[in-house]
This record gives structure tokens, C-alpha cells and sequence, in this order.
């Protein structure tokens, strides 16, 4: 084990750049604007709108240490774990990360929709870098965490989005990682489901694990989180032990967002966030719960 | 596991300093029977004796332990540097030592094997260490890593086939049905109603249509998968990292596991018409590496370029439509006239055509002199294919 002094985690002024039509992908477009710069060689191109979805972050984690990252919406904390995992690179900036590390991003991403759980078991531990051999011993452990049972056997196109994520999730804290990732999704399956879950990420940090945690839920980052980190529109506003953030954080809220509604009180729009409506599975009955629906390839 | 990794790349070094060595003499061959100033050349002129291959492996070992003692001693060089170096003394070794003891080699022949080997040194040995992905890592960085990823690849593509065949009932034999019909029609076709006939009149006109039909399949299946390869991942590419290279090489994989199948149908048409294996066939596992090679440079470019132009997949359906035509594969290559014989030259298909043919139909050793070009514009194709996918495949996750 590294020792706990030493970062196990370290950004060093990270900041992510999206240009604003990068997603103007068709040769029309091409042609377009070739024909376009022909023809009217005086009309400039438009300059690009840049848009930062992170700007100047550094932060550095020691091993062992669980930290929270909170913010609102858009605020960039997506783009931070993508840098982390090395999905993709910081335009500027320096982003290192020692040890094995394991997403709860996506639970299920990877998944062959037609092979049986247990085959996907293999899957999806490979595509995090963990070799059949070094799982082989965990199998027992991970389906009778996920609770499946008989249904080990079946295709996972047969599996309710419960048994789906469950199975993910099982996975990826069975992977034996030094660091664990994860996204917004301490809300698998039903409540005790959630207990348990929350249980086992306990055990994992009391046995050394190092953790990043973006969540929405208040009470869990009081409850997980050594520290806390708040991003607001890609960049840093503070760092530093939970409690104090999170008041911070709540008190910004409350100004910006919730004041003002309350002196214009004609409409009856709600504070929280309107944004899992959509995708709120069938047996979750809660409302702030959001149960990550990974895209099927 | 470190060790073992260590292991597979020595010997990787030395079957790229020794392919060199190998290439330059072909390219020094060929020059020289093209060229043939000073002495002529006899009726017994050997161009590449066996011993000659056993000097250059010879060479290659001891230059590999002279720069050795000379790091060890205290020389501070860079590995390509090293690489470099090593591949120079290998060539001047070889060349003495051919001079000395092959006495029946032409010596303007060795002359051109050094320069033209002084010349392909660099290429594989500095320019690929100058190149960096987009994330600033060499090329050896990024191999080593996909090397790291080998089990997902062989997992992934065993359930992906698994999961393919297990699919349908009918499964493997949807794919044997297929060519069977295409070429029962295209033969009937041919030869009862259009009447061309191929030219060599003891060979059924089915066993010389499948001979290239077969390839030409594995060429269209995979460079048609490969170039939507990246983009119908989107889902996966977002959420974990893993080298995306392994997305195209699943998709040859399974290309080449279709085409199998589709192999054996052709040996059930050929021996109802007569025309059995051969142990020529030997010469097939080189025929398709090449091909593979080359596939394999084509889908990484097109991959990663469909990921930023959209329309790329209907155009290379489009191109591949032309390109059935344009390729002698429904007929032979001596039926385009002399004046557009050019096409052929620049199709690095041809060529692979042909040996297949030779192969399988004519139960021949394949013209080596011609699979040259196919073979160095595999490896060049491979590597900028390689180079230009490495460095748009930051983009992927942003773009998709």
C-alpha cells in the first residue's frame, strides 16, 4: 500500500475545453462553409465560442481520504471524473492517477446483451483492466451481492433495470480497486438494496479505499465524505472539510435560487431540480432518487 | 507479467530489425534484375541464398550485443537511438560477412541491399518515436497498453461471435447459404447466358469466381463494419476508458470468423466441381496477413474519420460497389485492355487476387515479386492508419 501521506489523486490546474460546433459533423457542413469562404471572401467565419467546462481545477487526494464533488447542474463535475478515468484528456493541465481504479459511473456499460450474467461478469471486469483469473474467486460473491440467484444464468436482456444495475454495481466493488469513482448512482435498486450498498462503500473506506464521490444527496456526502470540493460553472470554489462546503454551498443556493422565487412567488416553481423525471425507473417510488439507466450498445 | 511483456518485446525489436534487413534485400533483388549494369548475370545467379537470412539473424544478435556492452559501459542513447544504431551496425555486419563468405551474391546487389537499408532504418526506428499521440505518449506507449487490454479482446470477441451464431437458429448456415447462392447465380450467369468463359477453359468459372469472391468478402465486411465501428459504441466510449483500438480489431475478428465459414462453403462448391484442396493452401495464413494488415490500416482511418465526418459509412458503401466491379474478380486481370491496365497497378488488391487464385485454383506458388507492393503499402496504410487514429481518438469522447 502507498503510504496515506503520499496523493494518490492529483490535478494540477485541469482545464477542459468544448468548442460550441464541434458537433457540425456532416460534409454538408463541410461544403457549406467551404463554398461559404469562396464566395463571400469578405464575411469573416464566425469566431468560435469556446465554452470551459473546466477551468484551472487543482486539487490533490491523499490515499484513503473520500472526497465529495458537488455543484449544480452543468457545473462540470461530469467532465472532471472523464478526465480522471482518462475517458478524455484536459485541454491544459496535468491529471495523474496511481492505482487501479474502478467506475461506479456507468453500472452495465459493456454489457452483451445476449450472454448470460455470469459471462458478463468476465466482460465487464475486462474492459476495467482486471484479467478473468484475478476475478475468478469473487464470482460467489458478487452474485450473491447483486442477489441474483438462479438468474445468473439467464441473458441480461432479460434482466428488470434493477437486476441490471445491481449486477454492475456488485461488480465494480468486487474489482479490488485502490480508488473507486462514483457518479450518482448510490440509488440502485430499492432501499434495502441502497442500504446495503451504502454498507459495503463503508467497509471499502474503512479498509483503506479511496474515494470520489458526485452526488445530489446531501446526506450522503455528510455521511461518506472526509472532505468536499464545490465546482460551480468549471471552476473551484472551495475545498476543504464537508461540513463547511456544504453550508457554503446550500447558502448560495438559497440566494441565487431560492430567494429570489420566494419575493416573486407567482409561479410555484419547485428549487430542486426537475431533472430525473424522465428516467426514474418503474419499482423506484421515492422522487429524488435517480436510477442510472446505462445505454445499451 | 512485467517480465513476460519484456520478453515479447525484445523479440518484437528483432523481428522488426530482421524484417528490415529481409525488405531491403527484396527491394536490393529487385533493383538489380531491373538494373543489371557491370557483370552480367549468370544462368545459376542466385538472388537470395538461404545462408543469407541466417547472416542477417546473426547480424542482428551480435550489433544487438555490441550496443549493449556500449549502454552498459556508459553510452547514453534514447531507445530509438539505440534501435538505430543497432540496425546500421546489423546492415554493415551483413554486409561483410555476405561479401566474405557468399562469394556467388553480385556485389552491386549488396550495395543496393546497404543503401537501402541505411535508408528504412530510420523509418521504423526514429520516425515512429518522434510520433505522439494525442496525449503526448509514443507509439511504444500506447502498443504496450493494448497489449495490457489482449484478454478483453479475446473475451469480448468470443461472446460477441457466441452471441452472434447463437442468435439465429440457422445461424452458421445463413452464412454458407449466402455465398452459395451468390455464386451458383453469378456462375450460371456467366456462363449460360453472357457466355465470356474464362480464357483457361480446364478451370470451372465457380472455382475461379470464389477464389476472389472469398477475400474480396472479408475485404468488404470488414472495412464496411470497420468504418461504423467507433461510432455505434457511443454509450460505451463515454462511460469507461479502454484503448478504442480493440472496437476495430473486435470488428476484424469477427469478419474473419465469417469469412471462415464462408471459406468452407467455397471447399464444399470446389469439390463438387472437381477442384480439391491443395497443400498450397499453406501459402494462405500469408496471403490473409497481409490482407489483414492492410483492412486494419484502412478501418482505423475510417473509423476514427467517420467519428468526425458522418457520411463516410454510405460513401464507402458506395466506393466498395465500384470497386467489386472494377477488380478482377468476376473476371481475370487479362481482360482489361492494355491501355487501362493502369488501374491494376494501383490497386494493391490485384496483386492478392491473383495469389489467391494461383493458390487455390491453380495450385501454384504465388508470384512473390508481385506481393511486394501489396504488402508495402499494407504496412505503410497500417501505420498512418495507426498515427491518424491515435490522434483523434482523444476526440471521441467529445465529439460523439
Amino acid at each position: 500500500m502507498t503510504s496515506p501521506i503520499e496523493p494518490i489523486i492529483v490535478a494540477e490546474h485541469v482545464s477542459k475545453r468544448y468548442a460550441q460546433n464541434e458537433s457540425r459533423t456532416s460534409l454538408r457542413h463541410e461544403f457549406n462553409d467551404i463554398a461559404k469562404r469562396f464566395l463571400k471572401q469578405s464575411i469573416a467565419r464566425k469566431p468560435v465560442e469556446p465554452f470551459w467546462a473546466l477551468r484551472d481545477v487543482s486539487f490533490t487526494v491523499p490515499a484513503g481520504q473520500t472526497v465529495g464533488i458537488v455543484g449544480r447542474n452543468g457545473s462540470g463535475k461530469s467532465t472532471l471524473f472523464r478526465t480522471l478515468c482518462g475517458i478524455t484528456h484536459p485541454t491544459e493541465g496535468y491529471v495523474s492517477v496511481r492505482g487501479r481504479f474502478s467506475t461506479l459511473i456507468a453500472l452495465g456499460a459493456g454489457f452483451n446483451q445476449e450472454r448470460s450474467g455470469r459471462e458478463n461478469i468476465y466482460l465487464s471486469a475486462a474492459i476495467q483492466g482486471v484479467p478473468p483469473r484475478e476475478i475468478e474467486h469473487a464470482i460467489h460473491d458478487i452474485i450473491e451481492f447483486a442477489e441474483l440467484g438462479q438468474f445468473i444464468d439467464l441473458p441480461v436482456k432479460r434482466y428488470s433495470s434493477g437486476m441490471y444495475a445491481r449486477l454492475g454495481f456488485s461488480i465494480a466493488v468486487h474489482l479490488k480497486p485502490d480508488i473507486l469513482f462514483v457518479d450518482e448512482i448510490l440509488a440502485v435498486g430499492d432501499a434495502a438494496f441502497q442500504d446495503k450498498c451504502i454498507e459495503r462503500i463503508l467497509e471499502m473506506k474503512a479498509s483503506g479505499l479511496t474515494m470520489l464521490i458526485v452526488t445530489h444527496q446531501t446526506a450522503q456526502v455528510m455521511r461518506l465524505c472526509d472532505r468536499a470540493i464545490w465546482l460551480h460553472k468549471g471552476r473551484m470554489m472551495m475545498d476543504g472539510d464537508t461540513k463547511t462546503v456544504m453550508e457554503k454551498y446550500h447558502q448560495m443556493i438559497y440566494e441565487t435560487e431560492i430567494l429570489p422565487t420566494l419575493n416573486t412567488p407567482s409561479e410555484a416553481t419547485p428549487a430542486t431540480t426537475p431533472e430525473s423525471t424522465a428516467e426514474a425507473g418503474p419499482e423506484i417510488q421515492s422522487a429524488p432518487v435517480r436510477l442510472s439507466t446505462p445505454d445499451a450498445p | 507479467m512485467i517480465k513476460s511483456q519484456i520478453r515479447v518485446y525484445t523479440l518484437l525489436s528483432f523481428l522488426k530489425m530482421l524484417s528490415v534487413l529481409v525488405g531491403a534485400m527484396l527491394v536490393a533483388v529487385q533493383t538489380r534484375l531491373k538494373y543489371t549494369y557491370g557483370k552480367p548475370l549468370g544462368e545459376d545467379y542466385q538472388a537470395h541464398p538461404i545462408g543469407l537470412y541466417l547472416v542477417m539473424a546473426l547480424s542482428v544478435v551480435v550489433a544487438n550485443f555490441i550496443i549493449l556492452i556500449l549502454v552498459r559501459v556508459g553510452l547514453k542513447l534514447t531507445v530509438a537511438l539505440r534501435q538505430l544504431l543497432i540496425l546500421w551496425l546489423a546492415t554493415a555486419t551483413t554486409t561483410g560477412l555476405a561479401w566474405l563468405f557468399i562469394p556467388a551474391l553480385s556485389q552491386l546487389q549488396l550495395a543496393y541491399f546497404a543503401g537501402a537499408a541505411v535508408l528504412f532504418a530510420p523509418c521504423v526506428t526514429v520516425i515512429p518515436a518522434l510520433w505522439k499521440g494525442s496525449d503526448g505518449q509514443p507509439i511504444s506507449f500506447h502498443l504496450a497498453k493494448l497489449w495490457s487490454y489482449r484478454v478483453l479482446l479475446l473475451i469480448w470477441l468470443r461472446y460477441n461471435i457466441l452471441a452472434r451464431y447463437s442468435q439465429a437458429t440457422l445461424g452458421i448456415l445463413w452464412i454458407i447459404l449466402l455465398p452459395l447462392a451468390t455464386s451458383g447465380v453469378l456462375a450460371f450467369v456467366f456462363s449460360e447466358f453472357l457466355r465470356i468463359g474464362v480464357t483457361t477453359s480446364d478451370v470451372p468459372f465457380v472455382t475461379f469466381f470464389l477464389a476472389a469472391l472469398v477475400p474480396w468478402t472479408l475485404f468488404q465486411q470488414s472495412i464496411t463494419k470497420g468504418s461504423t465501428s467507433i461510432f455505434n459504441q457511443i454509450g460505451l466510449i463515454i462511460q469507461v476508458y479502454f484503448p478504442r483500438e480493440i472496437l476495430v480489431l473486435i470488428t476484424l475478428g469477427e469478419a474473419l470468423v465469417d469469412v471462415f465459414f464462408m471459406f468452407l462453403a467455397m471447399l464444399l462448391i470446389n469439390a463438387i466441381s472437381g477442384v480439391w484442396p491443395n497443400w498450397f493452401y499453406l501459402y494462405l495464413p500469408l496471403l490473409i496477413l497481409i490482407q489483414a494488415v492492410f483492412m486494419l490500416g484502412l478501418m482505423l482511418f475510417l473509423g476514427s474519420l467517420s467519428v468526425l465526418v458522418r457520411d463516410i459509412p454510405q460513401l464507402v458503401g458506395v466506393v466498395m460497389q465500384l470497386l467489386f466491379y472494377m477488380s478482377p474478380i468476376l473476371y481475370p486481370a487479362s481482360f482489361i485492355p492494355e491501355r487501362y491496365r493502369f488501374i491494376l497497378a494501383i490497386n494493391p488488391l490485384v496483386p492478392l487476387f491473383q495469389a489467391y487464385r494461383d493458390v487455390i485454383v491453380y495450385a501454384k506458388t504465388p508470384d512473390f515479386s508481385t506481393l511486394y507492393f501489396p504488402l508495402v503499402v499494407s504496412i505503410i496504410v497500417l501505420f498512418m492508419g495507426y498515427v491518424y487514429f491515435k490522434s483523434k481518438e482523444d476526440g471521441f469522447a467529445d465529439r460523439l
